[in-house]
């Protein structure tokens, strides 16, 4: 059975699926109790540059429930961004440290 | 470990590399994903590791291409069997 | 001991073949007697409501219109309902789709992603998501 599920963003913001997966990884947390984490990779670390609106506020919610945001490393280098521009309290892991989250996982699911 | 692609997109080679880091991985190619294992890019899987390559019957059948010998070609029921019984997670990409 | 899939489908019916393979799946996961549960989320909803045929004269070839009759999938959902699949939907994505008044297939049910989603995860062993 499940209990902690990793909710990778790929995309940025202004893509439906971005929105899809920040909406499922709140709910996996707030409605089913789950440990969540949200993995921010490529374009998904758009998602926490203080998106304003529904899905940003989303994000700020799922980070104020218990949830914890993720950005890689390689990610915010290739755009030019600093970890001190994300949503706080988002860990920026390089690749080896993602991969551990997704080993002690049993479910990573990637909008 | 297993990775499901079900896009030609190079990306998800990148995340699978992210993703799936020292992990025992195998890689099951549906769709599009199915271009990845022609010959002439199967090879990028295993610089990522990869023990083993599968891809779906119809996704190849369906569109006219004859994957690289390394690559096992399933049926559904393979694909579920390998889905559900042979890894402790598929993560789809 | 039974195995559970839920695969949340973000693709619709047509725009390429991530539903055809849902449902080509969930028919080899039922044929082993595990269980599956679709979330239709995203443009997944789209193939959540009953077809309304067009009365006219549609002037499709056969040739395409066999190719179309592949991403046709309404009548593969309702069996696989019947035969013990449970699809759900996102009422809030059909909501902006202006789909969430129209007729469900059979077996399938208005679902949010608060409930429903979450219920299936209860019980699930492996959470795939397929589409973009």
């Amino acid at each position: 059975m499940l209990s902690t599920i990793n909710v990778v963003l790929r995309q940025a913001p202004g893509q439906e699926a971005s929105v899809l997966g920040i909406r499922a990884a709140y709910a996996m947390l707030t409605a089913g109790g789950f440990d969540v984490r949200l993995l921010c990779l490529g374009d998904g670390v758009y998602n926490l540059l203080g998106v304003p609106g529904y899905p940003g506020d989303l994000v700020r919610r799922f980070a104020a429930e218990g949830g914890t945001l993720h950005a890689h490393d390689e990610a915010l280098d290739a755009r030019g961004l600093s970890g001190a521009a994300l949503e706080p309290g988002t860990e920026v892991l390089d690749a080896a440290a993602m991969a551990d989250l997704v080993a002690d996982a049993e479910a990573t699911t990637a909008y | 470990m297993l990775f499901l692609l079900h896009t030609s997109r190079t990306e998800g080679l990148e995340e699978l590399r992210i993703l799936g880091g020292d992990e025992d991985k195998a890689v099951l190619l549906v769709g599009d994903a199915v271009y990845l294992g022609l010959p002439g890019q199967v090879d990028v899987f295993e610089t990522l590791g990869v023990d083993a390559v599968f891809a779906a019957r119809d996704a190849v059948s369906v569109r006219g291409v004859v994957p690289a010998e390394a690559v096992a070609v399933l049926g559904y029921d393979g694909m579920a069997k390998l889905i559900l019984d042979d890894h402790d997670q598929v993560i789809s990409l | 001991m039974s195995r559970t899939l839920t695969i949340a489908l973000l693709s619709g019916s047509t725009e390429n073949d991530d539903a055809a393979f849902v449902v080509n799946l969930a028919r080899a996961v039922l044929a082993r007697g595990d269980a599956v549960n679709v979330f239709l989320y995203g443009n997944g909803c789209n193939l959540a409501n009953k077809p309304v045929p067009f009365d006219g004269r549609s002037p499709i070839s056969d040739a395409l219109r066999g190719h179309m009759d592949g991403f046709v999938l309404a009548g593969a959902i309702e069996e696989l309902a019947a035969a013990g699949a449970k699809f759900a939907t996102c009422h809030t994505t059909e909501y902006s789709r202006g789909t969430e008044g129209l007729a469900y297939l059979d077996g399938v049910a208005w679902g949010d992603v608060g409930n429903s989603y979450t219920r299936f995860l209860m019980s699930t062993d492996v959470l795939l998501t397929i589409g973009r």
